[in-house]
């Protein structure tokens, strides 16, 4: 079956469905490799893991 | 302005500027992440007061953050900043390590009251230069008089007993009326002399984790805000080593609040390719040889040139609009103490039932 990668990142849970006709013609161009670091960065986002280094500014958390 | 509004706008580019308007501070805690002292260094206020003053309706940041140092030691400068801000349609929140509690003094009375938010740390280290009792005896009188506040806390780590009492005594203090942003102490400034035992967060990274980290594509929410240090050097990261250090490495470097309008700093930290890359990718995916952890690979980077095309741009956007769908709560989780990041909706319209 062809790489279709709307429906990749859809099934990772990422929220496509604002985008217009333009940007679906480039999300169907995103090759494996774009869609899988899509996907990556989404799964870590939802991870309960803090970051390694957080960044601090005068104490403040920013 | 609820905190979750303010969390809301941490991943999009040039949504606030932060200043540190004055590295001293009178109060001298032992995790001081600017090792400030009262007589550390504090510059002239008028260029922060002129990049504020280049501000128009059209081009302008929706916040400013005031910091330091203590940012009320200079309660005129900050009154004049909100108020030039404000002038524009920006909002400003201030961040102090309350000194001057229980009283609230005139002078930044007036202060605090022109600006739209008012955070207040709040920690064990503050907690030997200043009482609970007189913090919350000015964030009492702060919220009866309708004032939009918030606690910057900071702790050792989710098993940190310490956290679970002050966190518990805020929410009983403020009947759930005030929200509470939890981090770990950073081994930065005087946290560096902390014992390990004192602060689990206060150690090297181990090397499995940073042998894993290295691997992954992480984008970095802070290249997003510029930030005005001491001395006006404008940078693009909050990181400590990056503010306080000489020279600033290129690619972090924004200008300087003597020289530069808002415009400028904006298209700089907009339209550099490095910090869009940084933003989307995070520097371990960028860097040719990761260094020895996140933002020490970042500080290595050199200038990048990309070429920036709708799949570039499609994904630069996506990344943002990811970490913007996450919210106030979801960046909490990912740069503070994931078991308390709910905290931060307290007190706001549409705040977690199950906290």
């Amino acid at each position: 079956m062809a790489f279709d990668p709307l429906h990749e990142l859809t099934m990772a849970g990422i929220d496509l469905t604002l985008v217009g006709a333009e940007q679906r013609e480039v999300i169907l161009s995103l090759s494996e490799e774009e869609v899988a670091l899509l996907v990556s960065i989404q799964r870590q986002l939802q991870e309960s893991d803090p970051e390694v280094e957080a960044h601090i500014v005068g104490g403040l958390l920013f | 302005m609820h905190l979750m509004d303010i969390l809301a706008l941490r991943p999009v580019p040039a949504a606030a500027v932060l200043m540190a308007i004055t590295r001293r501070c009178p109060l001298r805690c032992r995790h001081c992440s600017t090792g400030s002292l009262p007589t550390s260094q504090e510059h002239p206020g008028h260029p922060f007061l002129r990049l504020a003053g280049t501000f128009t309706p059209g081009d302008r940041p929706e916040l400013v953050m005031l910091t330091g140092g203590e940012p009320l030691l200079r309660p005129r400068l900050v009154r004049s900043l909100a108020e030039t801000a404000a002038a524009s349609g920006s909002r400003t929140m201030i961040l102090s390590g309350m000194f001057f509690a229980p009283r609230i003094p005139p002078a930044i009375g007036e202060a605090i009251e022109a600006a739209d938010h008012f955070s207040a740390s709040l920690d064990a280290f503050h907690e030997e230069e200043v009482p609970r009792e007189s913090v919350f005896a000015v964030m009492r009188t702060l919220l009866a008089r309708g004032k939009d506040l918030s606690f910057h806390v900071t702790g050792a780590g989710p098993e940190d007993p310490y956290l679970r009492d002050v966190t518990s005594a805020i929410r009983r203090e403020f009947d759930d009326r005030v929200p509470v942003l939890v981090s770990r102490v950073q081994p930065v400034g005087r946290a560096r002399a902390l014992p390990p035992n004192a602060s689990p967060a206060v150690r090297d990274t181990a090397p499995q984790e940073e042998r894993e980290t290295q691997a992954r594509v992480l984008p970095c929410a802070m290249a997003a805000w510029p930030v005005v240090g001491f001395d006006g050097t404008i940078t693009a990261c909050c990181n400590q080593d990056v503010v306080d250090h000489r020279p600033v490495p290129a690619h972090l470097l924004l200008g300087h609040a003597r020289d530069d309008g808002w415009s400028t700093i904006r298209e700089r930290c907009l339209g550099s390719d490095t910090l869009r890359a940084i933003r989307t990718y995070g520097p371990l995916r960028l860097a040719d040889a990761p260094g020895s952890g996140y933002c020490e690979t970042c500080r290595a980077l050199g200038p990048l040139t990309r070429a920036r095309t709708p799949v570039s741009a499609f994904l630069e956007r996506q990344v943002r609009d990811m970490q913007l769908a996450a919210g106030g709560a979801g960046f909490a989780r990912r740069y503070g103490c994931p078991p308390y990041s709910e905290l931060v909706s307290l007190g706001h319209p549409r705040r977690n039932d199950g906290l």
